[in-house]
């Protein structure tokens, strides 16, 4: 993946987005990150829909990071739309989820997530995942054209 | 009739020839004959009842005729038959004289044989025929005397001709006394009686008729009767029916008790059937209560497990971020900390830790309670040993496992069985004295339909005072080693779910088994 492609970042918590842009940064990675802290913002964001229409400002990702458990909408059902949207049939989703539990990560997978993190609580390794993420996602993968 | 030779014949005739050769006429045929030539003899003779005499009408010291009378008169030879001869007396106007006195049959001396013989024989069956029928009539009078009815007879006009001694009892007085009395006038209280008016129009009509009520001489007492108009008389026969009055009467009055009886029964029975459709309705109503209840409960239930679901979900983010920048802090702002700061710190952190641990078995066990099942055949031995080889602290040298297998396949759920077999064997793994290496063997046996696969394991065992609760929520056999006290319960809900059970085998010192049962696939 070029450096320039954004990576819009799907998370309520704002505690767990200072984490994982602080190891974004301890890792190297300098796409640019969009935040978003609810499903409805991040279907808004997706669709260009209201202060989001600005595509300068707010870029149409490459990478999704998407975590399940969001006030209001949740990460599924994001994710189900996401998958509904011809632009974004493709668009690579990993989930960032503090669940562990395996109904969760079943339905993530059936409603077409690509990968499927579980969140930590040491910082360190959050920064571990963030270099294993850019070695493999954003070096190795192939983008889908 | 008498054979002719037991049948005694006396002649009496003064005259020797002629008397001569009547008896020898008599004699050829077989009968027994006396003889007698005077009166006088003859008189004394009859008295040994003779079947029959033939008489001569002139005799030296009576007359025919009158010995004829005498014969007639006296009650207990009336009924000899007498032939009358007479060689002098044969004129009509004697023969009816002779006739009128007494005689039975008259001839005319010399008789032919043959005349005279059937003469005798035509006396003597009239005589049988007497006699049969005075026989009859005695029988009869026997018979009426002695039975319980009451004969009664009357003439046309209702005055009596005849009455049984039963009868004379009832109606009080002899037949002597009242035989061609009327009775309407001797027993005015029998004109009330409702059957006269009957009684009156079948005499008249000659219609039998058949009466049944109270007696109008006797009250209390009851009579049947059959009344048989005939030609000259009405019989009537009557029956004391009193006692059948009484059992009929006693009869009816049971009847009607009984009557009663099951009409009570019958409200009974219908009270009841009513009382059960109350119970059954009240029983509908209540089954639909308990329907409704249960359905507000499992809806209450299922609220609390999504409830408590999301709620120990969403206490893992802060606790994140607890344990996430006391770390930030202990690495980063290391120089500016002294140890008793950085002592805090690390407090905090593992505080957080802990509870994060807590937390996570709670959400397996929720899961467990919650998650769908799908159940299907399961390659056990595959699972365990790819549970042993994910864990780094099951494999050598921090502990030594050993399978007794190949394990056989089981009905169960991939997820489920993964957390059974990881939660045993962390434990047999975990529960070890200090500088013990953890040895655990894991076999199976099969038991009719189940595998049992048991994990023994040479840790400190499980007093047995534990052992009966060892396997609730968070209880807790030994603190001084980490964990929740979740884990068994997760086994337990996960086996049950499963179709199958756990159990544990513990002498309270040398290590214990666990063991976990499940239908073979």
């Amino acid at each position: 993946m070029r450096p320039n492609r954004p990576i819009l970042v799907v998370e309520n918590e704002d505690d767990d987005v200072l984490l994982l842009t602080r190891a974004f940064k301890l890792a190297g990675i300098t796409n640019p990150v969009q935040v978003v802290n609810s499903g409805e913002d991040a279907i808004a964001y997706l669709g260009g829909e209201g202060r989001f229409a600005d595509r300068r400002r707010y870029p149409v990702p490459a990478l999704v990071l998407l975590d399940l458990k969001l006030r209001g909408l949740d990460g599924a059902d994001v994710l189900k739309w996401i998958r509904r949207q011809p632009a974004y049939r493709t668009l690579p989703v990993i989930i960032l989820s503090s669940s562990f539990l395996t109904p969760d990560v079943a339905e993530a997978y059936r409603s077409g997530a690509n990968s499927y993190i579980v969140k930590v609580a040491d910082p360190a390794e959050w920064v571990e995942i963030a270099r294993d993420f850019a070695r493999w996602w954003l070096n190795r993968n192939v983008d889908p054209p | 009739m008498k054979a002719p030779q037991h049948t005694r014949i006396l002649v009496v005739d003064d005259n020797d020839a002629s008397r001569y050769g009547v008896v020898r006429h008599l004699q050829r045929v077989g009968y027994e004959v006396i003889e007698a030539s005077t009166g006088d003899s003859a008189m004394r003779h009859i008295e040994q009842h003779p079947d029959l005499i033939v008489l001569d009408v002139q005799l030296p010291d009576a007359n025919g005729l009158e010995i004829s009378r005498a014969v007639r008169n006296n009650p207990i030879t009336s009924t000899i038959p007498i032939l009358q001869i007479s060689a002098t007396f044969t004129h009509t106007s004697d023969k009816v004289k002779g006739l009128d006195a007494g005689a039975d049959s008259y001839l005319a001396s010399p008789v032919e044989p043959d005349e005279l013989l059937a003469n005798v024989r035509m006396l003597l069956r009239l005589r049988n025929a007497q006699q049969a029928l005075a026989e009859s009539n005695s029988r009869l009078k026997s018979v009426l005397d002695n039975i319980l009815d009451v004969y009664v007879a009357f003439d046309r006009r209702w005055n009596f001709q005849e009455l049984n001694p039963m009868g004379q009892k009832i109606f009080g007085r002899s037949i002597e006394d009242l035989r061609g009395k009327n009775l309407w006038t001797e027993f005015p209280q029998a004109r009330n009686w409702k059957y006269a008016a009957e009684l009156e129009k079948a005499a008249q009509e000659g219609q039998p008729v058949h009466f049944e009520g109270e007696s109008p001489l006797r009250p209390g007492l009851w009579w049947e009767g059959h009344a048989y108009p005939r030609a000259d008389r009405i019989e009537i026969y009557m029956r004391d029916i009193t006692e059948r009055k009484r059992d009929e009467i006693k009869l009816a009055e049971a009847t009607q008790a009984l009557q009663r009886h099951i009409r009570e029964l019958e409200a009974a029975q219908g009270d009841l059937s009513v009382a059960k459709n109350q119970l059954s309705m009240q029983n509908e109503a209540l089954e639909a209560r308990v329907h409704e209840r249960t359905a507000k409960l499992e809806e209450t239930i299922q609220d609390l497990e999504t409830f408590s679901y999301s709620i120990t979900h969403d206490m893992r983010a802060p606790l994140r971020a607890m344990q996430g920048f006391s770390k930030l802090l202990l690495d980063s702002y290391a120089d500016k900390l002294d140890a008793e700061g950085a002592d805090f710190l690390n407090r905090i952190a593992n505080a957080a830790n802990r509870l994060d641990l807590l937390i996570r078995d709670v959400l397996s066990y929720s899961n467990i309670v919650r998650a769908e099942l799908k159940p299907g055949p399961v390659d056990l031995d595959a699972l365990v040993r790819d549970v042993i080889r994910d864990y780094p602290d099951f494999q050598p040298p921090k502990a030594q496992i050993r399978i007794l297998g190949p394990l056989p396949p089981v009905m169960g759920n991939e997820a489920f069985l993964t957390q059974c077999f990881s939660n045993l064997i962390g434990n047999a793994v975990k529960f070890v004295r200090s500088g013990v290496t953890p040895e655990v063997e894991v076999s199976h046996a099969r038991h009719g339909d189940f595998v049992r696969v048991s994990i023994r394991d040479n840790g400190i065992g499980i007093p047995p005072a534990h052992q009966d609760g060892i396997f609730k929520l968070f209880h807790r056999a030994q603190s001084s080693y980490p964990g929740t006290g979740i884990g068994l319960a997760v086994v337990r809900k996960a086996a049950e779910r499963m179709g199958g059970r756990v159990g544990l085998e513990s002498d309270g010192d040398h290590g214990s088994t666990f063991w976990l049962e499940f239908r073979a696939a």
